[in-house]
């Protein structure tokens, strides 16, 4: 009875994971058969450096939004992070000289960000809002447009830079930027404290944890993240725009709750967002591939953003699984 | 740890809330080694005694001593390190969180890899096994909380505070949701804990478990200690004597009223789960007392005939008419209008005025059309002002501002003002001054008079004995018994709701 | 309560100054500010379709929720309006605005009230649907405008475009339902205590819905005035609106937690935020740094509304 319940207990939790790796698999076969040219080598290692960037990102999205807050900014932030980053690429600045800057204005921006919301006692919800209005209306004076003409140095990480002469760099960031984040949330005490006051700010404080400084280093964290992101995306272009990412974080969010991370917070695993922002990656390109326009590509995210939000509060709800079934005790 | 050791001592222990003194000059005494009840109706005191030892509240005045040493908590995790621990009956574990998570919560054992501190799980889980092994249980200790049972909450609290090395376990009425089974298997740890040498507090108004697993008992009465004794050298009856025994002159006695014919009749009523077969009538014009301990299901059985919960099976009756009710609006058109207990969840609006909340159930009728007409609200709530006497400069205060007495006054005007056949009342003087409590069983008194049936929900005995015509007693959701008002008194009643 | 009305009476004052104040200190930077035809034209017309989302959102906000997709539901509607109405002609065009954007509206209530998913999300991910639609039947095209639009965003009555006729019935119609109605009185009570309104027998979770479903058919009109005034409408055209109608919405006194409303304010704030972008405009100030104004309209409102709400708080208790 035990074995049974114990394997039981196993199965639930993995389920979220499992559907999605079911759902990515035959998203790939119906992908395989219908989507004529979608596995040619050049569109793979693009959806490949999209899912790259997207999953940076989230996994910062991810640690926000499990302390039960949530981050509007990120887009504005990374187009700003991107503004920045071509400043300096343009006056020559390597790609190992754009990462740092780029990172530690990302941990700035949102760090800014974080004392809104703890000092000045405002919702995440609307201190990003208004935030990324400063941000998106900030870039364009400082950088009055876009910015043209970058040197080779620039595009180098996203052109040059390959691994075995095909697979985007980005990828390789990616991934150990995803193992280190995997092996934090289970090796570090902070991840604890981050589950912990996403389940319960008030019990959290009365266990001794301090709830301003983990909601900080949360955003600030994810600031770095969004730092590592915008690098990605500015150097794959050689124009940047004030614009480029604004609204990505949609996404971001968007990966994160797919992969099973509930918005009410305290619960989701790094693991069910690298599903998520995998699905997402894909299936942005794959609608073209099948026949629809792109035209409708947002829509068909927007009704699967849609649907998993809906659907993980309903998971959310409810809560006792196994029955009150006593008979632990020997 | 030695026996026989005195582990925890209050002395003179005094707390005051605004208007309500809920501890007076309070001695209690535990012993390592030793399991002590504290014994007492609803509201003696003995969670607020337990927050002043805990932290949560800090004592107006007394001291605290701890294995002799004198100690002062300014919040829950300085008890906590001094080895206090307390099981509440609403956990405070996090529900998405696994067990092994919870236990270490904040004190997590690490590890080096490499230059890095990294969470050492074998060592976390061979420490929480031993503790599990301790308390003769076996939990997945990867299974998230919210996936448990109430028992197995309470066994982690248990494991919890034993990995704080908890000296001092204090469990408040933790058999409330437990089986009997459950039970025993708590009681055999406890005694094994015992054993070990920890004090343990144990809060419970359940005298045959008390009888069955402490050494001493204390009882606590409005606040007051009353006696301590060693369970072996007396009885129930010595108990509940202790227990009972507020004065009754303070109430304001009900004057008698002509008692009509069957109003309402509820018969066969379940619920999903907790009420069982619940049937009683009520005859117009009278007072009917629910008595019972917290948990009885005195609540969940008004709100399941009102509307605000489901119920399962059972009819309620109205003027012979059978009510088809499944939703509180449906009840409040027929005339039964219902008091909750908590007023500042469920009872009040806080933040609107008096006027506001008085209006809020019948909006259509203080509106011209669609539009509220303030001078009608204001008239309507100026009427009950000066009924009830409740004292504001105005009807357009805001009731968060009023105290208890006066917020209770606003509450019961809400409902009078539907006009109501029945009128449930749950906890009426709840965090109420002793003169505002007079003043609202002098109206209910009035009310009767006028026709009016009440359905009256109290843990405070002598305002039942004083009240109402009859009395039924509630016991783990269902009616166990019935008094009329000759022959009920305060023992017989807490008998029954105590199951002797 | 007494000191409650005082503070509200005061603070409506406080931003018909402000009001006051800036259109002044502008007027006399650029004299042209001042002509009536200019104030018409400029100012008040641009402010309706902002002016005519903060209305129904201050409802919104009362009640603890927020809606974030009410710009999309304003491009949408216009849009599938647009595109029948080209097609079917002016009634047909109408009536599937006027259509889609109760839709939308419903959607979102029925989510927020009846699935119980927190509202920001909902509306953050409806907002990006409607926009993902509406990219979809246009294929990314402008559509087009058609009679009964251009005639409610052009025509004039009495020297004043229909618009701003519309906008003040709309907000007199909006004052009523907050400060007099029952449905505005339990919204308010729905935004301070949602659980006790429960217990007094009123069906929270119609009237939530009920709020949403007006920010949806207010958000249409708007699109019947906007597409007319514009012409033509591409599926993008809505990104921002959300964010100034809930700058509106607080600057006007309304809490972002929600319980606390005042849709007069909400009037006032929309004048204000009128003078406001056409001030800057003709300050000759680049439009990103009104965008950064309104930001920091935002932040500043919510701060000082925190201040304001937490210094009230404590002088209560102090009284006792």
């Amino acid at each position: 009875m035990e074995a049974t319940e114990k394997r039981e207990k196993k199965g639930r939790k993995r389920s979220t994971e499992a559907y999605l790796l079911l759902f990515l698999i035959v998203v790939l076969g119906f992908l395989g058969i219908f989507a004529h040219g979608f596995y040619d080598l050049n569109n793979v290692m693009s959806i490949l450096n999209r899912f790259s960037y997207i999953l940076i990102a989230a996994i910062g999205m991810n640690l926000i939004i499990i302390t039960s807050n949530i981050d509007v900014a990120a887009g504005s932030l990374i187009s700003a992070i991107c503004i920045i980053v071509a400043a300096f690429g343009k006056m020559g600045v390597m790609f190992w000289g754009l990462l740092p800057i780029a990172i530690v204005c990302g941990m700035l921006m949102s760090a800014l960000n974080a004392v809104i919301i703890t000092k000045l006692k405002i919702p995440a919800m609307v201190a990003t809002l208004a935030m990324s209005q400063i941000y998106q209306g900030v870039l364009p004076l400082l950088s009055h447009g876009s910015i043209y003409d970058l040197p080779d140095s620039f595009t180098w990480f996203a052109f040059k830079a390959k691994l075995f002469g095909v697979l985007p760099a980005s990828v390789l960031v990616m991934a150990i930027i995803t193992v280190i984040a995997v092996l934090f949330m289970r090796y570090s005490r902070f991840s604890k404290k981050l589950y912990a006051v996403g389940n319960n700010a008030n019990g959290a404080r009365l266990a001794g944890i301090h709830v301003d400084k983990v909601l900080m280093a949360a955003y600030v964290i994810a600031g770095g993240l969004y730092g590592v992101t915008g690098v990605v995306i500015a150097t794959a272009s050689q124009r940047v725009t004030p614009t480029m990412a604004n609204g990505m974080e949609m996404m971001f969010i968007a990966s994160v709750v797919l992969g099973g991370t509930s918005t009410v917070g305290g619960s989701g695993r790094i693991q069910g967002t690298v599903l998520g922002a995998l699905i997402l990656a894909i299936i942005g390109p794959a609608i073209n591939y099948i026949g629809i326009s792109p035209d409708w590509s947002n829509a068909v995210m927007g009704v699967i953003i849609l649907v998993s939000v809906t659907t993980t509060i309903y998971e959310h709800k409810k809560k006792r699984v196994l029955p009150e079934e006593v008979g632990e005790a020997k | 740890m030695e026996k026989n050791e005195t582990v925890l001592k209050l002395e003179h222990i005094v707390k005051t809330f605004p208007g309500v003194r809920a501890l007076s000059d309070i001695n209690f005494e535990l012993k390592s080694g030793e399991i002590h009840a504290i014994c007492g109706e609803n509201g003696a005191g003995k969670s607020t005694l337990m927050k002043v030892v805990c932290g949560v509240h800090q004592p107006d005045s007394g001291e605290i001593f701890v294995s002799g040493e004198k100690r002062s908590f300014q919040d829950p995790l300085e008890a906590y390190n001094a080895g206090i621990s307390i099981i509440y009956q609403e956990t405070s574990l996090f529900e998405e969180m696994t067990v092994l998570e919870n236990l270490f919560l904040g004190h997590e054992q690490v590890r080096r890899a490499g230059l890095l501190p990294v969470l050492d799980y074998a060592a976390m889980q061979k420490k929480a096994n031993e503790i599990f092994a301790r308390l003769s249980t076996q939990l997945d200790l990867n299974v998230k909380i919210k996936k448990l049972g109430m028992a197995q909450k309470q066994m982690v609290e248990i494991a919890k505070a034993l990995t704080h090395n908890a000296k001092i376990l204090i469990l408040d009425e933790p058999s409330a949701s437990l089986t009997q089974r459950e039970v025993d298997a708590l009681f055999a740890i406890i005694r094994k804990l015992r054993g070990e040498g920890i004090g343990i507090v144990y809060i419970s108004h359940r005298l045959e478990e008390i009888f069955e697993v402490c050494d001493r008992v204390t009882v606590i009465r409005d606040g007051r200690w009353i006696s301590t004794k060693r369970v072996a050298e007396t009885t129930k009856d010595a108990l509940v004597a202790d227990m009972v025994g507020r004065s009754l002159d303070s109430y304001y006695p009900k004057s008698a009223t002509k008692i009509g014919g069957e109003l309402l009749r509820v018969e066969g009523l379940y619920d999903n789960g907790f009420l069982t077969d619940i049937s009683f009538t009520v005859r117009q014009g009278e007072i009917l007392g629910f008595a019972g301990l917290a948990g009885a299901g005195r609540t969940e059985l008004m709100e399941a005939i009102c509307g605000l919960s489901k119920k399962l099976r059972g009819t309620v009756t109205l003027e012979g008419r059978e009510l088809h009710i499944s939703s509180y609006r449906q009840a409040k058109e027929a005339g039964i209008v219902y008091v909750s207990e908590d007023r500042g969840k469920y009872g009040l609006v806080a933040d609107l005025s008096i006027a506001k909340n008085i209006s809020m159930p019948q909006l259509q009728n203080v509106s011209k059309g669609r539009l509220i007409s303030e001078k009608r609200e204001n008239e309507m709530a100026e009427e009950y002002r000066e009924k009830l006497e409740i004292k504001a400069p105005d009807t357009g205060f805001m009731v968060a501002n009023l105290s208890g007495g006066n917020q209770q006054k606003v509450s019961v005007s809400k409902a009078l003002a539907l006009h109501p056949k029945v009128l449930i009342m749950d906890e009426p003087t709840r965090g109420v001054d002793v003169n505002a409590k007079a003043e609202i069983m002098k109206i209910i008194s009035q009310l009767t008079q006028e026709g009016l049936t009440i359905l009256m929900i109290s843990s405070e005995l002598p305002e039942l004995l004083g009240m109402c015509d009859r009395i039924y007693v509630m016991k783990e959701g269902r009616i166990a018994g019935c008094f009329n008002h000759q022959e009920a008194t305060q023992e017989k009643i807490l008998k029954i709701a105590l199951d002797i | 309560m007494k000191k409650r009305t005082h503070f509200e009476f005061n603070f409506n004052m406080a931003l018909f100054l402000i009001l006051i104040v800036s259109f002044f200190v502008i007027a006399q930077r650029n004299s042209a500010f001042m002509s009536p035809d200019y104030v018409i034209e400029v100012v008040l017309k641009n402010a309706v379709e902002i002016g005519m989302l903060a209305l129904p959102m201050t409802l919104v906000i009362v009640t603890g929720g927020i809606d974030l997709s009410c710009g999309n539901i304003m491009v949408l509607s216009a849009m599938a309006g647009g595109m029948v109405g080209g097609k079917l002609g002016s009634l047909a065009g109408v009536i599937v605005t006027i259509l889609i954007g109760a839709a939308c509206g419903l959607l979102n209530g029925v989510i927020i009230a009846r699935a119980r998913v927190p509202a920001m999300i909902t509306t953050l991910a409806t907002m990006y649907l409607y926009l993902g639609i509406a990219k979809g039947i246009s294929k990314g095209d402008s559509i087009y405008s058609y009679p009964a639009a251009t005639a409610l965003g052009n025509f004039e009555l009495f020297g004043l475009p229909i618009q701003i006729y519309i906008y003040a019935l709309l907000a007199v119609v909006y004052v009523i339902l907050l400060h007099r109605s029952c449905f505005g009185r339990k919204l308010i009570a729905i935004g301070l205590n949602e659980n006790a309104t429960r217990y007094c027998g009123i069906d929270t979770g119609k009237s939530i819905m009920a709020a949403y479903l007006l920010e949806g058919l207010t958000a249409s009109v708007a699109a019947l005035i906007w597409i007319g005034r514009f012409t033509s409408l591409k599926f993008d055209a809505g990104t921002n609106l959300h964010m100034k109608a809930i700058t509106v919405v607080v600057l006007g006194g309304t809490s972002i937690v929600g319980g606390v409303g005042d849709m007069r304010g909400t009037v006032l704030a929309t004048l204000i935020i009128a003078v406001f972008n056409s001030g800057l405009t003709v300050l000759n100030l680049a439009i990103d740094a009104q965008t950064i104004i309104q930001g920091a309209v935002l932040l500043v409102s919510l701060v000082v509304y925190e201040a304001i709400h937490r210094y009230q708080r404590n002088k209560k208790l102090i009284r006792g």
